[in-house]
Formats: structure tokens, C-alpha cells, sequence
């Protein structure tokens, strides 16, 4: 539908013999932000890429914040360290009526493939991804910032840590159709590829939901339920964290793209990273405290002897890796100037991550050298920005790419980033 | 730290080194941008019942459901013949150290002994019984040299009541004029003396060579001759912790040195100074003991050894802290507890000197009477103290956005 509305409505903006038409459609997609399994089959020629990349956010401290934090924890130039004022303060950085949250995402691997002529793209990859998120509960924060003078229950179950750790390989393909249509028309992408996923690491930790402490002048009273998951690798009594844990997953990614190189016009839609991995041999370890009391050392006194139950050595944990889902058009009329929008949808779960929308643009003065400047507006942390450059040969691709969330450089209290060096034959 | 912290924040952002500060207060101000907040944290530290019975003394006792201190026993030793009546005069002199009130001795000192008592073992090691006649127990005052004192006759300067009599506890069976301790036998009896251990326990406190004399007649019934016949005493004296206080209460201090939170830099010290703007113990206590008391703390940072604080030139001084004292009767025996406050803060200035490595702390309490004992108080077994104590600290702290 798309094709023959475009078709009809969208007049030439890009002559076919222009500067702009020369580029290689495969250049043209630049998101910065986030997992994208397709990145490297989209190029113009067969080649091998080593990249990698990540992101990580909270919703507290910025990147003066830790600038600060990182002077004082320095021995050399503070050796009192970090003082119990700048624990408070360092509460206090945590937005009214929220939790202390934050979440990272990082890749890194190789890719092989790229474009086997006009109609085929096929690569092979081998990654290493990782995703980990925490979140403190807004009752906890709120006990510290606040205190316990206007309220004195303190609902915690909204606590959690999770890391995951993978190692993937997987075959990616695009097939090109068109134009369609007309000479104008469009040519659709359809990519589609899966990957074996073999856990590395993986822990977890949280508090049971239903988690809360009262705490008075008067008296405390406090039931907690936590709960620990983590491969685990037994030699007799000791137990320690497994690494390369048995197990395995599969993820499948789809991608349909349209592009009008004469319109100067793409439109794209991503579902991504769909699929779940099994971790084995999961050590599940439980704590449960309970106690109502009207003296602090009891509550002491009971947690000296509270001790943790093992619920079984061998687990097996099914994990949903975060699915991807996300939109993109992108518009270009000379060769100077592009502009791009990429919406990434939000996703919860264990690596939960608000919507973000990217809107960019590169800039190619000189055809190889694209610079790349944009926002990033991000569900939680508001405005962000991104910056890249790169050196695009029909041999050689070089892209080093950065953004900041929730502000600019001082202000950002996120950043995302991404190196991709290739070799194209 | 560094290291995970960069890695973290994501270490491609370019220009995040230029975002670290240049000095330790351009850091700390940083840290605390936004507006400043002030918190309270309150949680509960104790709720426990202190049972006076509980409370460890040296030489603990009682006398019927009244606590009680006891002396260290002493012995005296008489001949006796059979057939034959013998005068004894026995005395044995009692020691500072015999009787150990500890915290309280200076709150002794203030007040007069109601309750006293004399716990009596008689042993008679004479095949045939003994009768003690006009036997009594007194106390002197010894001289410097340790001699008992004696008047132109040549008996023994007792101490004397107010009326200028001597304070003597007659040595006799229950409503008897005499003490019979049948032959190889022993024969116990508690004898009152509130007089006695008040003049007694008051020498003592006042530094004074005092004597029990044990005087009188044992007659022996008769008999064959024995060689080595006697009598023994061993006496017990027993201090009941039932005393008439002054109107205006006694005072006692006590003093000893303590940890400190341990803190070593001076800047840590500031950095708590400058946060905490008061830190509070309170507490709701159900006094059903017969004393009422008002506390004084003062301290003062360092380990002074044994020092009187207050007399410390810069040391803190809190404010009185006043525990009301209950109902009693006429013996001093609590009929109504009484339940009251008491808050202990500190804040600002005076916080440093509990933040190093030791304190010396010294606490003057004035031990009030109950109200309605005309000054009388009695310590009964079941008294008690319950204590629901918090404590709170409001703390200052910048951040929020």
C-alpha cells in the first residue's frame, strides 16, 4: 500500500545520475542507539566488520555527578573519600517520587557478508551481548531522602538486579525486490535472520513484590522475601558463579524496508532480538526475614543469624532477551543532507527500556567523511543528543558514533556509544 | 572504582573527563545541587523491662520482698564451761571493703537506713546448751590505733541514738529474753537493726574504724568438764535498700571513659558535624521503682581517666533530664507507677567530642524520694523499669530534583 501511495504522491527529488543517488543505500542507515542485528548486512559490499558498541543510562546521577563522585573517591586527591554527606546527597540526586533505576546494554563482535550483488545480502556474525538493569524501589529511596517522620511503611518489592551475558552466532539476510511498480517504485527489503544464543553469565537478584518494611519511632516490623538465581558451579560443598553455564536460545530478527532512491525516501520497520535463552543449572537461594519489634537490636540480632536456603542446585531458568520493535524513515534530497527518525518502542521485563526516538542527520560535505548530529528523546530521561563521524570507502568503513540521554555532556545521565571498523572486498 | 564507574557511565562519551571537578568542595557542591532538605530518621533502640531483681550487686540479698545488700560475714568466738556463766565481749572490726554499694555510695551517704538486719548462726560446740543473757550486738567507733573505746568503767563506748542511748541489737530468740543453742548445735536468728546498720554503713562511708562488739552472758548448762568448749557468731549484717532521702534528693556522680564512634580524620568529624543537626535518644519509661531521678550527662572527647567532667573546662554539659519519681506509702513502697519522658540530644558543636576515638563521660544523678513516703523509698523485688526508647537524627542533606 505504501509502495503505490509513494509511487503516486512522491515526485523525484533525487535524479538518478545525482551525487545523492550515487551513495549506497546500505550507508544510509546510521541508528546509534541500541541492539541492531542487521546493521552490518545492509552494506554496500561484501566484507568483514569487527564492531562494538553499548549503552547505559540511570535516572539519578549525570555525567558532572560522576565526575564529582569519581574526584572524590580518587585517594590522591581526597583521602577522607567519599563522606557520609555525599551518600545522602548522592540519595538525594534520585528524582522526587522514583526508584534509582539503570539499565545497560552492550555489544560487541564480528560480522562477515554484506551485499552478494543487487539482490542478495547474507552475513554470518558472531557477538558477545550483555544486558543488565537495576532498580532500587522508590520506598527505599524515599526512606533516605525523606525519612520516616511523614510515612512509615515502606513497600520494597520493587527491587531488582539482572544480568545477563551471551554469546551469539548467527546468519542474517536481506532480499531486494523492485523497484516495484515503476521505475520510481520502491525497492522492498525483506531481511530476516536468527542467531544461537549460549548464555556466558547470568545472575539475578530481587525482592519478593509483595516486600515491606514499617518502620516508626516506635517499633519495626519488617517482611522481606529475596531471592537470588545465579549458574552456579559446584566442587563438593563450594559453590561459586559459573561461567559459560549450560544452556542455549534462539533469537529471530525481521526487517522490512522500503526505499524510494529517486524520492530520496525510506521507510522501516524492525522486530528484533524475539526469543528467550535457557540457563541450567541455576542455584536458586532464598531469604525470608520477618520481625515485628520495638527495638532495633532485635532487628540486628535477627539478621545475624538470618541465612539463606538453597532451593535446588539445578534450575533451569528461561529467559526473554528484550525484544526489539522499532520504526524508521528516512529522507535525503541531496547528497549533503539526510534526515533520519528511528523510534525504538518500549519494552519491560527484566531489561525494561522506556521508548526512545532518535532523529538525526548526516551530514556528507565530502561524500566519504558523513558526520552525524541528532536528538535522542528518550521515555525517561528527556532530551538527549548524538553526535558521529565516519570514513566510508567503497573499501573501507570506519564509524565511531556517541550519544549522550537526558541531557548534554555534563547533563547526560546516560550515554550510548559504537566503534565499527570494516574491511569491504 | 574508578575504573567500573567509567565503564559504566559508558566511556565513549566524548567529553565526560572534562565534566571531573577541580577541587573537593567544587565536588561536594556538585553532589548537592538542587535544594537542600532537611530528614528525620527515627527508629525504635530498646523495649525492655529492667527488673530491679535482675540488677547484679555485690553481696545482693533480700530481706522478705525488699532488695537488700549484705556485709561479708564475720565470726566471733567465746569459751564456755559447763556449769559456769562467762562474761564475753567479743569484738571484731568491719572493713570499708566489707560492704560494696557501688554507684550508690554516695546516694547511701544522703539518706538513713530504714530496714537493717542482723542474720544470726550461733554454733554451740559444748556437749551441753548454752544460754546467752543480756547479749547484745553493738557498734564502736574505733580509735586511730584500733583500740575499742571505752568509758570511765570501762565498757565499751557504743554509738548512741539521737536520745544519747547506746544503739544495741538484743542477740534472743523470737519474743524470749535469752538465745538457747541446744549442746553441738547452731541456732539461727535474724534479729532487726536498722539503727545499727544505718550507724554502721554511715562510719563506713565516712572513712571510720568501726567494731561489731557481740556482749553479754553464755551460760553453760552442766556438765562434764570440755576443754576447748565455745561458742561461735557468725553475723551477716544486712542493708535493706529502703532509705529516707532529703527532700532535695541525694546525688551521686559516676564517670568512665568510652568508645567514641572511632572516627580518625578530622574531616569525617566536620562532615557529621555539618550533616547531622541533632541526634535525640528518647524515651517513655514506666518508673515503677520508688525513686524519681534527674540526670546530668557531660563529656569530654579523649580518655581523662577518673575525673569528675563537669569540672572540665570545655566539656559539654546536656540538660537535666528528669525521670518522675512513683506513689509510695508510708514504709516507701510504690502504690502507683508513674510513666514519664525523657530526651537526650545533642547537636551542633557538642557532637565532635563523641565522634573520636574515646569520650569521658560523667553522669550526676539525683536520686529524688517517691512522693508520699515523707521521703521514705523502698526498693521491692518486684519493682521495675520499662523502657520504650527511640532515637532520631535529623540529618541535612542537598540533592532532589
Amino acid at each position: 500500500v505504501i509502495a503505490v501511495i509513494a509511487d503516486g504522491a512522491l515526485a523525484q527529488a533525487v535524479p538518478e545520475r545525482s551525487q545523492a543517488a550515487r551513495l549506497a543505500s546500505g550507508f544510509r542507515r546510521w541508528p546509534v542507539a541500541g541492539v541492531d542485528p542487521f546493521r552490518h548486512v545492509f552494506w554496500p559490499a561484501f566484507g568483514l566488520v569487527i564492531s562494538g558498541g553499548g549503552a547505559g543510562w540511570n535516572n539519578s546521577v549525570n555525567a558532572e555527578d560522576l565526575g564529582a563522585l569519581i574526584f572524590l573517591s580518587d585517594e590522591t586527591d581526597n583521602p577522607s573519600g567519599l563522606l557520609p554527606s555525599d551518600y545522602l546527597n548522592l540519595i538525594g540526586l534520585v528524582p522526587s517520587g522514583q526508584g534509582l533505576s539503570g539499565s545497560a546494554q552492550a555489544e560487541g563482535g564480528v560480522s562477515l557478508g554484506g551485499a552478494l550483488g543487487r539482490r542478495l545480502s547474507i552475513a554470518v556474525s558472531a557477538q558477545g551481548r550483555g544486558y543488565g538493569s537495576a532498580t532500587i524501589d522508590e520506598s527505599v529511596v524515599r526512606f533516605f531522602q525523606e525519612g520516616n517522620a511523614a510515612d512509615s511503611v515502606f513497600e520494597v518489592g520493587e527491587t531488582s538486579g539482572t544480568a545477563l551475558a551471551t554469546a551469539e552466532g548467527g546468519v542474517h539476510a536481506l532480499i531486494h525486490l523492485g523497484p516495484v511498480s515503476s521505475v520510481d517504485g520502491p525497492i522492498v527489503t525483506v531481511g530476516f535472520g536468527g542467531r544461537y544464543v549460549r548464555p556466558l553469565a547470568y545472575g539475578r537478584g530481587f525482592l519478593d513484590t509483595d516486600s515491606r518494611i514499617f518502620v516508626t519511632g516506635d517499633s519495626i516490623a519488617a517482611n522481606v522475601a529475596a531471592e537470588a538465581q545465579y549458574a552456579a558451579e559446584v566442587d563438593g560443598a563450594d559453590t561459586s558463579f559459573k561461567f559459560l553455564p549450560t544452556g542455549s536460545g534462539f533469537a529471530a530478527d525481521f526487517l522490512v524496508r522500503l526505499t524510494w532512491p529517486t524520492a530520496g525516501l525510506a521507510v522501516e520497520a524492525m522486530v528484533a532480538n524475539l526469543g528467550s535463552v535457557t540457563v541450567e543449572g541455576v542455584r536458586r537461594e532464598t531469604v525470608e526475614f520477618a520481625v515485628a519489634t520495638r527495638s532495633i537490636t532485635e532487628v540486628a540480632d535477627s539478621l545475624d543469624v538470618l541465612e539463606s536456603e538453597t532451593q535446588g542446585l539445578d534450575n533451569t531458568v528461561d529467559l526473554t532477551l528484550p525484544r526489539i520493535v522499532r520504526f524508521g524513515a528516512s529522507a535525503w534530497a541531496n547528497r549533503i543532507l539526510q534526515l533520519d527518525g528511528v523510534a525504538t518502542l518500549p519494552v519491560g521485563g527484566d531489561f525494561a527500556s522506556p521508548l526512545v526516538v532518535e532523529l538525526g542527520s548526516t551530514w556528507r560535505f565530502v561524500n566519504a567523511l558523513p558526520l552525524r548530529v541528532g536528538l535522542l528523546l528518550d521515555g525517561r530521561q528527556g532530551i538527549g543528543y548524538t553526535g558521529g563521524v565516519g570514513v566510508e570507502t567503497s573499501n573501507f568503513l570506519f564509524r565511531v558514533s556517541g550519544g549522550s540521554l537526558g541531557g548534554f555532556l555534563r547533563n547526560a545521565t546516560g550515554a550510548v556509544g559504537r566503534v565499527e571498523l570494516g574491511f569491504l572486498f | 572504582v574508578r575504573t567500573i564507574i567509567w565503564a559504566a557511565a559508558g566511556g565513549l562519551l566524548l567529553g565526560i573527563a572534562a565534566c571531573e571537578p577541580a577541587t573537593v568542595t567544587e565536588a561536594r557542591e556538585q553532589l548537592q545541587r538542587g535544594r537542600p532538605d532537611t530528614i528525620r530518621l527515627a527508629i525504635p533502640i530498646a523495649d525492655d523491662t529492667f527488673d530491679i531483681s535482675d540488677f547484679e550487686l555485690e553481696g545482693e540479698t533480700t530481706i522478705g520482698d525488699l532488695r537488700a545488700i549484705a556485709f561479708v560475714p564475720h565470726t566471733l568466738e567465746a569459751a564456755v564451761a559447763p556449769g559456769l556463766a562467762v562474761a564475753v565481749e567479743e569484738p571484731k572490726e568491719l572493713l570499708r571493703g566489707d560492704v560494696d554499694f557501688g554507684d550508690l555510695e554516695d546516694a547511701v551517704q544522703g539518706t538513713t537506713i530504714n530496714t537493717g538486719r542482723v542474720q544470726l548462726v550461733v554454733r554451740n560446740t559444748a556437749a551441753v546448751s548454752v544460754v546467752l543473757s543480756d547479749f547484745t550486738l553493738g557498734a564502736v567507733e574505733l580509735t586511730a590505733s584500733g583500740q575499742v573505746p571505752r568509758d570511765a568503767f570501762g565498757d565499751p563506748v557504743y554509738q548512741t541514738d539521737t536520745q544519747g542511748n547506746p544503739i544495741l541489737v538484743p542477740v534472743v530468740d523470737p519474743g524470749q529474753v535469752t538465745l538457747s543453742i541446744p549442746g553441738g548445735d547452731s541456732v539461727s536468728v535474724s534479729l532487726s537493726g536498722p539503727s545499727l546498720l544505718d550507724r554502721i554503713v554511715h562510719l563506713l562511708l565516712d572513712d571510720r574504724r568501726v567494731a561489731v562488739i557481740a556482749a553479754g552472758t553464755a551460760t553453760a548448762a552442766a556438765g562434764q568438764p570440755q576443754p576447748g568448749a565455745r561458742i561461735s557468731l557468725t553475723f551477716h549484717l544486712v542493708v535493706g535498700l529502703d532509705v529516707t532521702l532529703p527532700d532535695t534528693g541525694v546525688v551521686f556522680t559516676s564517670g568512665s571513659a568510652q568508645e567514641g564512634l572511632g572516627l580518625e580524620q578530622q574531616e569525617d568529624i566536620d562532615d557529621l558535624v555539618s550533616t547531622v543537626i541533632r541526634a535525640a535518644a528518647g524515651a517513655i519509661i514506666e518508673n515503677e521503682t520508688p525513686f524519681g531521678v534527674v540526670v546530668e550527662i557531660a563529656f569530654a572527647a579523649g580518655d581523662l581517666g577518673d575525673v569528675d567532667v563537669f569540672q572540665v573546662p570545655g566539656a559539654v554539659t546536656l540538660d537535666p533530664v528528669t525521670v518522675a519519681a512513683s506513689q509510695v506509702n508510708a514504709t516507701g513502697r510504690v502504690t502507683q507507677a508513674v510513666t514519664d519522658t525523657a530526651e537526650i540530644a545533642v547537636a551542633g558543636q557538642e557532637l565532635p567530642a563523641l565522634l573520636g576515638q574515646d569520650f569521658t563521660a560523667s553522669v550526676r544523678v539525683r536520686l529524688m524520694p517517691g512522693s508520699g513516703g515523707g521521703g521514705r523509698s523502698a526498693l521491692g523485688l518486684s519493682d521495675r523499669i520499662i523502657v520504650h526508647a527511640r532515637a532520631s537524627v535529623d540529618v541535612e542533606r542537598g540533592g532532589g530534583q
